[in-house]
């Protein structure tokens, strides 16, 4: 039995898709409610670069790999620790 | 966004003297815990990684164990900015007229709450602790008479000062639109004017 490795990109696509979906969640709240200043144009540019370099960072560390490579069962069994 | 000079159901010659956040150590504790949740799993891999340095270069661990650590970042990411937005949105606005609490409970529940100056009967300021002593952080309470209702300022800076100077608006805002922290006595129901309502009742 063998199984493509980018199966493995499903559970990460949707735990990226949420965060993406907290960002602007919190954006949106920080935008509405927050007091109408320069600060919280700070606080905004503050997530979007802290969203920013991490999606740079988890794109760097998921590019290294081949995503179309296939693993079979006796691989996986025969992983050297 | 709340601009402060249009507060909402303002009044004449209403304006706000003091606007009050959490703490900044508050922000610290924030970074703080976002910094050991990087660092932590970081410094552990780095130590398992010494013992075998041909992981990363397995066919399935390597592809597994970046998947692993770019979640984590998302979710660290994730944790702080919630937490920072309940603190940037946890405010309370102090005007020449009244108390209004804005309270950010998670992402999605809000409580805006307020308060007239001259229904406040009592204010206090606490600060415990030996860092709460240092840096001047504490809580402030305004109490109203007779009721449950009781604001809580939470871990704001410079307790004390805080205190004064609502104290001051409160006692001006008491000597212009009279005592209503007060309970009313039998002389003052007496010589009130009725109410339309109430006549022939």
């Amino acid at each position: 039995m063998e199984f493509s490795l980018w199966f493995l990109l499903i559970p990460y696509g949707l735990i990226a898709g949420l965060a993406c979906l907290f960002f602007l969640f919190n954006i949106f709240h920080i935008a509405r409610y927050g007091l109408q200043s320069v600060k919280t144009g700070a606080v905004l540019m503050m997530y979007t670069i802290a969203f920013l370099i991490i999606c740079i960072i988890s794109v760097l560390l998921v590019a290294r790999y081949d995503w179309s490579a296939v693993i079979t069962l006796a691989d996986l069994f025969s992983l050297s620790l | 966004m709340i601009n402060l000079s249009k507060l909402p159901n303002q009044q004449r010659n209403e304006s706000c003297k003091l606007f009050l956040r959490r703490h900044w150590l508050e922000v610290a504790k924030i970074v703080g815990l976002a910094t050991i949740l990087l660092i932590l799993p970081a410094i552990l891999a780095s130590i398992f990684l010494s013992f075998d340095g041909d992981l990363m270069n397995n066919a399935l661990l390597g592809p597994l164990f970046s998947l692993i650590a770019s979640s984590y970042l998302f979710v660290i990411l994730v944790i702080s900015l919630n937490q920072f937005t309940d603190y940037y949105l946890d405010t309370w606005i102090v005007t020449t007229e009244r108390i209004i609490n804005i309270e950010q409970i998670g992402l999605f529940s809000r409580v805006i709450s307020e308060l007239h100056l001259n229904q406040i009967q009592d204010i206090t300021s606490e600060t415990h602790g030996m860092l709460a002593t240092f840096l001047t952080y504490g809580n402030v309470y305004v109490q109203t008479a007779g009721t449950k209702q009781r604001f809580v300022f939470k871990t704001i800076d410079d307790p004390d000062e805080v205190k004064e100077k609502v104290l001051a608006l409160v006692e001006i805002n008491k000597r212009r639109r009279g005592d209503a922290s007060k309970p009313m006595t039998v002389s003052d129901a007496l010589t009130e004017p009725a109410k339309p309502d109430t006549i022939g009742t």
